[in-house]
């Protein structure tokens, strides 16, 4: 043992390793020449170091990682709140999410509306009393209203108005003219 | 990185397929018990999960990983050691036929792990992490909050240590 050897642990470690630069290895050649105690340990740690490399080569820990691994986020997973319940009805009551859902529903009403507004040449049969009815062949006038019983519903009464099948169409509830 | 810290779990897994191995071997030749040694891993990779928000990337994420399984190993080898001194203490005959029943536990099959098992904690340490891990100078230094000398230093004494057990200058 010198003075220098303390200096020269960090070299003798690294030289195991293989880490020297040329000219450490220079600096740690000169100094074994002259150490027979760093010399020793030169050589002590070359065969530690290739002992311990041998064994990290044939030790496999990927099963037991693997299943560390699994547990891991097994739990983690399972400790992942679920959807608040508040946020989830705020966000269904969101206008906008049901806007674009709604569109083809919006889609058929308007189909239906144009459907039941087109002339239609057949118009559903309506009970007509013709005692009550005052034509205009027989009056000579325009007619002027159709009195139509209390058995004729407002929808078909609507339907006769939109078809065209009357020009007008007074109600009289009940009585006759 | 940032989606792990973000809190998301599959960037989070990539993390533990990628060091799940050798987190576990580390520890098990930190605690020279494979059952424990996944017990702190597990742990010590739950803490990595819920701690990773204040990760500020200042040393690699593997470097952060050893530094907290190294401390939760530490703390389990303090405890371990406490247990059986009180153990030594209450039931001196049950010790004596128990401990030889918990270091056939304890340590490794083979005389490699026998010997390295028997380093003092600090120095075992420090050369897991550089010839069994293969973790850089650096990193090492990282991981242990040590400046690089003393890294230098426990390696050096810790293989000099576990070549005079294996040739038999030391007994376990």
């Amino acid at each position: 043992m010198n003075p220098h050897c303390d200096e020269m642990t960090g070299l003798i470690v690294r030289d195991a390793d293989g880490l020297l630069t040329d000219a450490d290895r220079v600096r740690l050649a000169t100094h074994t020449a002259t150490c027979e105690a760093c010399a020793t340990a030169v050589a002590e740690q070359r065969e530690a170091r290739g002992t311990l490399a041998a064994m990290a080569a044939a030790s496999s820990s990927s099963a037991a990682g693997a299943r560390v691994g699994a547990r891991v986020l097994a739990q983690l997973r399972a400790e992942v709140p679920g959807p608040d319940p508040v946020a989830a009805w705020i966000a269904a009551c969101d206008w906008r999410r049901w806007t674009w859902r709604l569109l083809p529903v919006a889609a058929a009403l308007a189909l239906v509306v144009a459907g039941v507004s087109r002339p239609e040449t057949n118009a559903p049969a309506v009970n007509v009393n013709p005692e009550s009815t005052v034509s205009s062949e027989a009056t000579g006038t325009p007619v002027a209203a159709t009195l139509v019983t209390g058995e004729v519903t407002g929808d078909q009464l609507l339907q006769l108005l939109l078809s065209g099948t009357v020009d007008q169409t007074v109600v009289l509830s009940g009585g006759t003219q | 990185m940032a989606r792990a810290r973000a809190g998301d779990l599959d960037a989070f897994e990539a993390l533990v397929t990628q060091h799940q191995a050798g987190l576990v071997r580390f520890l098990i030749h930190m605690v020279s018990n494979a059952e424990e040694a996944e017990d702190i891993a597990q742990d010590a990779l739950l803490r990595a999960y819920r701690a990773l928000k204040n990760f500020r990337g200042q040393s690699t994420f593997r470097t952060w990983l050893y530094q907290i399984a190294g401390n939760a190993a530490r703390t389990h080898l303090e405890r371990r050691r406490g247990r059986r001194e009180d153990q030594a203490d209450e039931h001196m005959l049950e010790q004596q036929v128990g401990h030889d029943r918990v270091e056939q536990q304890f340590v490794a099959h083979d005389q490699v792990r026998r010997a390295l098992a028997a380093l003092p904690d600090e120095w075992r340490e420090a050369v897991v992490l550089r010839d069994i891990e293969g973790l850089d100078y650096r990193e090492i230094a990282a991981a242990l909050d040590i400046p690089m000398g003393t890294v230098e230093s426990r390696i050096f004494r810790g293989r000099q240590r576990l070549r005079e057990f294996l040739s038999g200058k030391e007994t376990t």
